[in-house]
């Protein structure tokens, strides 16, 4: 088991040495991808968010969480994977990166795996709808192949536009 | 982890210690501060000086013990140089309580800097150098001479308040040594007693004159007591009318001052010791603080408090002995509360400290949150409710749950509310410092200091309010020579109050100085190009002074001013929720600044307006009014702009639907709604489909997890659940004014 919060999660990345660690693994397109579990808060289904204008469409908007206003991306737009459907089935991955909290749309949410270390070798070369700068490796269970994203670096990108930019337009 | 080594090791891991620490030595240092500005130089009240000895004392006694060598080398000196104040050694002279104000910003810096809020460490050298200049220079001068007085107060109209009289010779044992003699506290007996101080007879008079009226006090010059009375005084005794006595030990008072907490201001007054007189006729001093007091009046009489020789035993009868206690709790209490308010404000703070906890921001604002969900959430129910027409019991509880709902919501809210005079303390050092440097004499007097309001606020309008000063110091009071050849009085007067009025917190920065100057406001108007009526009243000509680039430094006195002007003031106070700023001024007279923000930026009073299917939200406080639009209101400049004319204006039209693309766009112009709204970019009227209500919003901060967008200042949760987007005018009608000023 690790030990650690969500926010001392690149110690337990880099030094995980023996320890298992804990994936949700989720389905976007073809792929399927794995994150930290600490960085998962939870996992809800879909509700219309408020729409913001002026933000690119993967923006979906904000919601309401028990009085916090998240905001929503869906990242089956941000990749241009498949077809953006939502209905009762679409479900939402609340993350808790960077001390915030921002929700992810993605294709299916399938489970909690963990891995020991034996089972994640490094991210080669190769195309993914993701650049690989928020690849950290890939996972195998079985015969299933898991790709392990960084998912706070993906969030805080610039490409993202979640988080102001120092440059950011007033 | 102690960065350095001494004393940390038996600590082991200090990490708390040092937030207890930093949080400590900033109150103590605020307090030194605050008890510097309100000492009386001439007479400096030696419970003052004692609070800021136990404050030094204390910030040096931790930080020696969390290895912060430089903290603890300044408090030092400090605390020397009180010492040598507090025992009478050394006259208070500006050039000390100027060295005891800088040695107390340099702590504050020091502290700053152990947190890690400073990035260089500051030099304490000069300082320092500086204090231990001052206590070696005159350290072989000695102690002023003590001179001896014998005191008669009397004859007595009525009884002096045991308590009173006790605190009194307290005093007076901390200012020097006291030895009593006859003391008859009666009603026209009298109450004799020799002191010795190295004050002067007005400060004596000064203590006396709190228990006394000055009429009845006789002050005999150096002298030998009569002889008779000497023989008195190795047996005091003190009758007084309730048929008890009291015996003062001077010794014994000066056991009690050193005994007291070395936590300063605070806790001291609730743990002040009252002189209790229970029936005696030997030599019985029996002191209680209020609690142990109550505790004696459960258990009935204590072994101490019972009278060892006979006498009037009035506390021998069980059945007489509540009523004693019964009356001398009233005495007694009361007189705790007249000490606090004599002593300033320090006894009721310390009350209400001993009442309070300390609990962090982010808890708080969970529970704002949590509570807006759950008013939300009940509010939804509710609505559930009248729609399915359920059972009478489930709407009672309903009723009874939205009722609670909001009870606990206004508590909630008001846990954010702070007292004001955590602004207002900061003033009078600026005024010192501002009033010397400008060579000018004033006075400050601060109102209201106890009037609530949200915490987050005090950041954001202690900015205002110092520039507000420092103008009124700058350019509204006038030299000393100027006043009185003015007939004004040299010194002069800003008055600095708060009240709230409604949801809002009124501040009023008044001065008597020489008000604004008429002629000179036009005249650069005039230069700037602004046109004004030249018969125009005051009331539209002041207003010239908040236009942006209109330097009251320039114009209406030619003191170099420096920093920013009327207009950066008004656009400060404007964005906290819709704040105003008004001004009355009267030439010769002095200027009055009246300052208005909402009590809270948690909560604010708006108007939701739909625009397509989504709702947005608006600050009431900027709409002026709303009407429906005719056919032909709305007038095209060539195919661009719109304007909507209301009575004489015209007014940039903002389409909502446009600036937010909602999904079905073209609002609707006939039929649709225009809502003015002023704001600081001007007036616009904004096109709406519908006006959904008024209603007091949660205000929600969308940069917490998202980022700020242009349009929108915050966001709210409405009663349905769902997000609203609260506008932020000032950018959006800035929007509409820029393109209808390109269109010409």
């Amino acid at each position: 088991m690790s030990v650690g919060t969500a926010g001392g999660t690149t110690d337990t990345q880099r030094g995980a040495g023996e320890q298992l660690r804990e994936f949700l693994s989720f389905r976007l397109g073809a792929e399927e991808y794995g994150i930290e579990i600490l960085k998962v808060q939870e996992i809800r289904g879909w509700e219309q968010p408020t729409v913001i204008a002026n933000t690119p469409a993967f923006i979906k908007g904000v919601i309401n969480l028990r009085g916090i206003i998240v905001p929503i991306v869906d990242l089956r737009l941000k990749f241009n994977l498949g077809e953006a459907k939502y209905d009762e089935f679409t479900v939402v991955i609340i993350l808790s990166v960077a001390k915030r909290v921002v929700g992810a749309v993605v294709d299916a949410v399938s489970d909690v795996l963990t891995l020991a270390p034996a089972q994640i070798k490094a991210a080669p070369e190769f195309s993914t709808a993701l650049e690989t700068q928020f690849i950290t490796g890939l996972g195998t269970v079985d015969e299933r192949m898991l790709i392990l994203l960084d998912i706070e670096k993906l969030m805080t990108s610039k490409d993202m536009q979640l988080v102001d930019q120092a440059a950011r337009q007033e | 982890m102690s960065s350095s080594s001494s004393g940390s090791g038996a600590l082991g891991d200090t990490s708390d210690f040092r937030a207890i620490f930093f949080e400590e030595a900033d109150e103590h240092v605020a307090a030194i501060e605050s008890v510097l500005l309100r000492l009386n130089q001439a007479a400096p009240d030696s419970e003052d000086l004692n609070a800021i000895f136990r404050a030094a004392h204390s910030i040096k006694g931790t930080s020696g013990m969390l290895g912060f060598t430089e903290i603890t080398s300044v408090t030092h000196v400090l605390e020397n140089l009180l010492d040598e104040l507090r025992k009478g050694e050394r006259v208070l002279t500006e050039e000390a309580l100027d060295l005891m104000l800088r040695a107390g910003d340099m702590v504050k810096m020091q502290v700053a800097f152990r947190r890690g809020a400073l990035e260089q460490a500051p030099d304490a050298g000069p300082i320092e150098r500086e204090l231990r200049g001052l206590v070696e220079r005159e350290a072989g001068a000695g102690p002023a001479p003590a001179r001896r007085y014998a005191v008669r107060l009397g004859p007595l109209a009525a009884p002096i308040d045991a308590a009173e009289l006790d605190l009194m010779l307290s005093g007076l044992a901390d200012m020097g040594k006291v030895q009593p003699g006859p003391m008859n506290n009666a009603a026209g007996g009298e109450i004799q007693f020799e002191v010795e101080l190295s004050g002067g007879e007005a400060d004596l008079r000064s203590v006396l004159s709190l228990v006394v009226p000055a009429d009845a006090i006789h002050v005999d010059k150096p002298g030998a007591a009569p002889p008779a009375q000497a023989a008195v005084l190795s047996k005091p005794i003190v009758a007084d009318d309730h048929g008890g006595e009291i015996f003062f030990d001077p010794a014994d008072w000066k056991k009690r001052q050193k005994a007291k907490p070395a936590v300063p201001g605070a806790q001291t007054a609730a743990a002040e010791p009252v002189a209790l007189a229970a029936g005696s006729n030997a030599a019985l001093d029996i002191f209680v603080t209020p609690e142990e007091f109550r505790a004696r009046r459960k258990r009935g009489a204590t072994p101490e408090a019972k009278p060892r020789s006979p006498g009037r035993r009035a506390t021998d009868d069980p059945s007489v002995e509540p009523e004693l206690f019964g009356r001398r709790a009233s005495d007694i209490v009361p007189s705790v509360e007249r000490r606090g308010r004599r002593d300033g404000e320090r006894g009721v703070q310390a009350l209400a400290e001993a009442a309070s906890i300390r609990v962090g921001v982010d808890k708080v604002d969970l529970l704002v949150n949590l509570v807006g969900e759950l008013v939300i959430t009940e509010a939804m129910l509710a609505q559930q409710q009248r729609l399915e027409e359920g059972d009478s019991r489930y709407s009672t509880g309903l009723v009874d749950l939205g009722r609670h709902a909001r009870n606990l919501q206004e508590a909630v809210m008001s846990i954010r509310m702070v007292p004001i005079s955590t602004v207002f303390t900061r003033f009078p050092r600026l005024v010192r410092e501002l009033s010397q440097r400008f060579g000018k004499e004033v006075e400050l007097k601060v109102s209201g200091e106890t009037t609530e309001f949200d915490r987050g606020l005090i950041e954001k309008i202690t900015d205002p309010l110092t520039h507000l000063v420092r103008n009124s110091i700058d350019h509204g009071i006038e030299s000393p020579a100027e006043r009185l050849a003015a007939g004004k009085p040299g010194s002069g007067t800003i008055w600095l109050s708060a009240s709230q009025k409604g949801g809002s917190i009124v501040i009023e920065v008044r001065d008597d100085g020489k008000g604004l100057n008429r002629k000179r406001i036009l005249e650069r108007a005039a230069e700037r190009g602004i046109r004004i009526d030249p018969n125009a009243d005051d009331e539209e000509v002041w207003q010239l002074i908040f236009e942006a680039g209109f330097s009251t430094a320039e114009t209406i006195t030619d003191v170099s001013g420096r920093g920013v002007g009327m207009d950066v003031v008004r656009r400060n106070i404007q964005v906290l929720g819709g704040g105003k700023v008004g001004l009355h001024s009267r030439e010769g007279a002095g200027t009055t600044v009246t300052v208005s923000v909402p009590l809270t930026l948690a909560i604010m009073e708006a108007m939701s307006v739909a625009v397509g299917t989504e709702t947005y939200v608006l600050p009431l406080a900027a709409v002026i009014e709303s009407r429906r639009i005719q056919h032909g209101d709305i007038a095209g400049i060539a195919g661009q702009g719109h304007t909507l004319r209301v009575r004489d204006e015209f007014l940039p039209v903002v389409r909502l639907s446009e600036v937010f693309r909602t999904a079905d766009g073209a609002a609707a112009e006939q039929g649709g709604i225009a809502v003015i709204v002023e704001s600081e970019g001007g007036k616009a009227a904004l096109l709406v489909d519908d006006l959904l209500g008024q209603q007091q919003v949660v205000v929600k901060s969308l940069d917490t997890n998202f980022r700020r967008m242009p349009g929108v200042s915050s966001a709210t949760i409405m009663g349905d659940g769902r997000v609203a987007l609260i506008l932020d005018l000032a950018h959006i009608v800035q929007f509409a004014g820029r393109g209808a000023a390109a269109r010409h």
